[in-house]
């Protein structure tokens, strides 16, 4: 393995791989041992009560919930939107999809504080939709809303490439052997596109489940209605729970485990199933 | 079911890509469209196929208007130059599909596809995906999807393109089988024109958005109606001379044209191929061209000769069998006579641009 190293670019074999090893534990292993370590000093029925207690529970139910809602919406909206930037062509086209970045770029309590402004009771959006008798801010609306704003990148960066790859003319070839538009879409193009927008769902998803800036401040944080996992933990540890906070965390790093581990799977069963030369 | 094309116009933004196309495909037979690249013969094709809308003009197929269908409506067989398969669908889903849209009976659906498949030559291949065929497979599967939903019409765009010398060489002989077993009517786009002449009935010489000249291979060849067909077709040594008084002179080379009978000397071209020409020893009718030998190369099966006409020095190139080469016993630098059984003769008529006058002269 070392002389097939060797006449790489990289040079070394034994100390880039030995850096690399150093650095994912350092700043990735490390701190999550500790977490399950502080996790491992309780006891069985105290992490059981600490993970399913009534208050945690409905965290979750909002958590997982709103997350799940959002990556849907995001899914269908985030094709959407990769469609129009690949597919037409219109003025300020490079500003709207440079836009499409902004939820990654900009501060989460940015994001919170400017959609809480924004679907406030008094707000620019808030207003309209609360003579319509909808209220958005402070609700699990309000939750699910911030998180579509952060999870739209997603869907649309994995679905973007893959849309660009792909050439009008399997679309042309199905409607000149008769398909009509919608046997087309559904028969052509959903199925090379759909590995990448499962993807860029489990992702969206996954960051909803971790959100907490751009959630604090348009959810009002009221316990068993409208308080979030991560804020719950930040709660207990605001009153030196520690074992309390950590167990929680716990739960929330094996949903993510979990998503990680469906998104390559995912991936690897998109790469057999397309397999090119 | 014979296809009409009749004035025909498109373009995309200022450019023209078709100047009024007027064509007809006779119902069964294989047509080729040979031109360079950018001469508008895959938007015609597109135009046939409904993938583009035409700005003016009219597309038949048996005597029906096409002009406003949609392509699904048109029911015509279309092969990309890339093939353009479903890359996510197994080798026999890529065939079925036309037959799937149109929801038909499951067992006919199977028969078909496996009888297709069999035509191909890929029994065995239903579960492969196209990513795991060659270029030439996936070319025929690219045919039997074509195929599959019996189409009135199949229009091949670059059908050998993309393919390596020799498995281009074994597509063409197929297809020219396939379509002498099917009767299809077909009309397929090539830039090459070894393909068109082998393969099609009729080739249609396109250029700049327009048709030069529509014909078999041997009328295309012999008799070019203008410079660019003259020039385009067959590797054809040019001279540039002039014409006055029913006489076309090149150099040396004076040879009969009845078409311009006036004192004004007028600019004229001559198009030579170089199984018109003949080398000589000596002079024997008067009317030779004499030549200096510049080069002979041994080439194959063939001699090529690069000679320059005396006394205006153009290059001139000439293909020989070794054998007539030999008893020629000539050498480079040595001075011969060229005769010239035939010739195309074009002149340019005083303030016209485009317009042409030709006439071909054989048995000289």
């Amino acid at each position: 393995m070392a002389t097939r190293a060797a006449r790489r670019v990289l040079p070394g074999f034994r100390l880039s791989f030995g850096y690399a090893v150093v650095y994912m534990c350092l700043l990735v292993l490390l701190p999550l041992s500790t977490l399950v370590i502080t996790t491992a000093g309780m006891s069985w029925p105290d992490f059981w009560s600490a993970v399913s207690s009534p208050r945690a529970l409905a965290s979750y139910e909002l958590t997982f919930g709103a997350s799940l809602v959002a990556a849907v919406v995001n899914a269908l909206f985030g094709l959407l939107v990769a469609w129009v930037l690949v597919r037409y062509r219109f003025p300020f086209k490079g500003l709207v999809d440079a836009l499409i970045d902004l939820p990654f770029a900009l501060p989460t309590a940015v994001a919170g504080i400017t959609l809480t402004t924004a679907y406030a009771p008094n707000g620019w959006l808030g207003a309209p939709l609360g003579r319509l008798g909808i209220k958005a801010a402070f609700t699990p609306l309000g939750i699910t809303i911030a998180l579509i704003f952060i999870g739209l990148p997603f869907v649309v960066r994995t679905v973007q490439p893959v849309l660009q790859d792909m050439h009008a003319e399997a679309e042309e070839a199905a409607s000149v052997l008769g398909a009509s538009r919608l046997q087309s879409f559904v028969r052509v193009v959903l199925p090379q596109l759909l590995p990448a927008v499962l993807t860029g769902f489990v992702l969206a998803l996954a960051r909803g489940i971790g959100e907490y800036g751009s959630v604090v401040f348009i959810s009002g944080n009221m316990p068993m209605r409208t308080e979030i996992t991560p804020l719950l933990i930040v709660t207990k540890l605001e009153q030196f729970d520690y074992q309390g906070a950590t167990a929680l965390a716990v739960v929330l790093l094996t949903a993510s485990f979990g998503l990680l581990f469906g998104t390559n799977a995912l991936q690897w069963w998109t790469r057999r199933r397309l397999a090119t030369p | 079911m014979g296809l009409e094309v009749r004035d025909l116009y498109k373009s995309f933004g200022e450019t023209p890509a078709l100047r009024g196309i007027d064509l007809h495909v006779a119902s069964g037979s294989l047509v080729a469209l040979l031109g360079p690249s950018g001469s508008g013969k895959t938007t015609l094709l597109r135009v046939i196929a409904g993938l583009e809308v035409p700005d003016a003009g009219q597309v038949l197929i048996a005597g029906e208007e096409q002009t406003r269908r949609s392509p699904r409506e048109r029911n015509i067989g279309l092969v990309f130059q890339h093939y353009a398969l479903f890359n996510h669908l197994s080798v026999f889903e890529n065939v079925a599909f036309g037959l799937r849209v149109r929801r038909r009976p499951k067992a006919e659906v199977e028969e078909r596809v496996r009888e297709l498949l069999g035509f191909i030559q890929l029994e065995g291949y239903e579960a492969r995906r196209p990513g795991q065929l060659s270029g030439g497979q996936r070319q025929r599967v690219a045919l039997a999807r074509a195929l599959a939903v019996q189409p009135r019409l199949l229009l091949l765009d670059e059908p050998f393109g993309a393919l390596d010398a020799k498995v281009r060489q074994e597509l063409r002989a197929w297809l020219r089988r396939l379509h002498d077993e099917l009767h299809i009517t077909s009309l397929f786009v090539t830039h090459d024109q070894d393909e068109a002449f082998e393969v099609a009935d009729r080739v249609v010489v396109m250029n700049n958005g327009a048709i030069e000249q529509a014909g078999a291979p041997e009328e295309l060849f012999e008799s070019p109606t203008n410079m660019f067909v003259a020039d385009f077709v067959g590797d054809a040594n040019v001279l540039q001379g002039c014409a006055r008084c029913g006489r076309a002179v090149f150099g040396a080379l004076d040879i009969p044209y009845p078409e311009y009978q006036d004192e004004q000397p007028l600019a004229a071209t001559a198009y030579l191929r170089s199984h018109d020409l003949e080398l000589r020893r000596t002079r024997n009718g008067g009317g030779e061209l004499p030549v200096r030998i510049v080069q002979a190369r041994r080439t194959g099966s063939t001699v090529k000769l690069v000679l320059v006409a005396l006394p205006c020095l153009s290059t001139l190139h000439l293909d020989m069998r070794p054998e007539e080469w030999r008893r020629l016993e000539l050498q480079p630098e040595d001075t011969a006579y060229l005769a010239v059984h035939r010739a195309s003769v074009f002149t340019r008529r005083p303030g016209s641009e485009e317009a042409f006058d030709s006439w071909t002269s054989s048995g000289l």
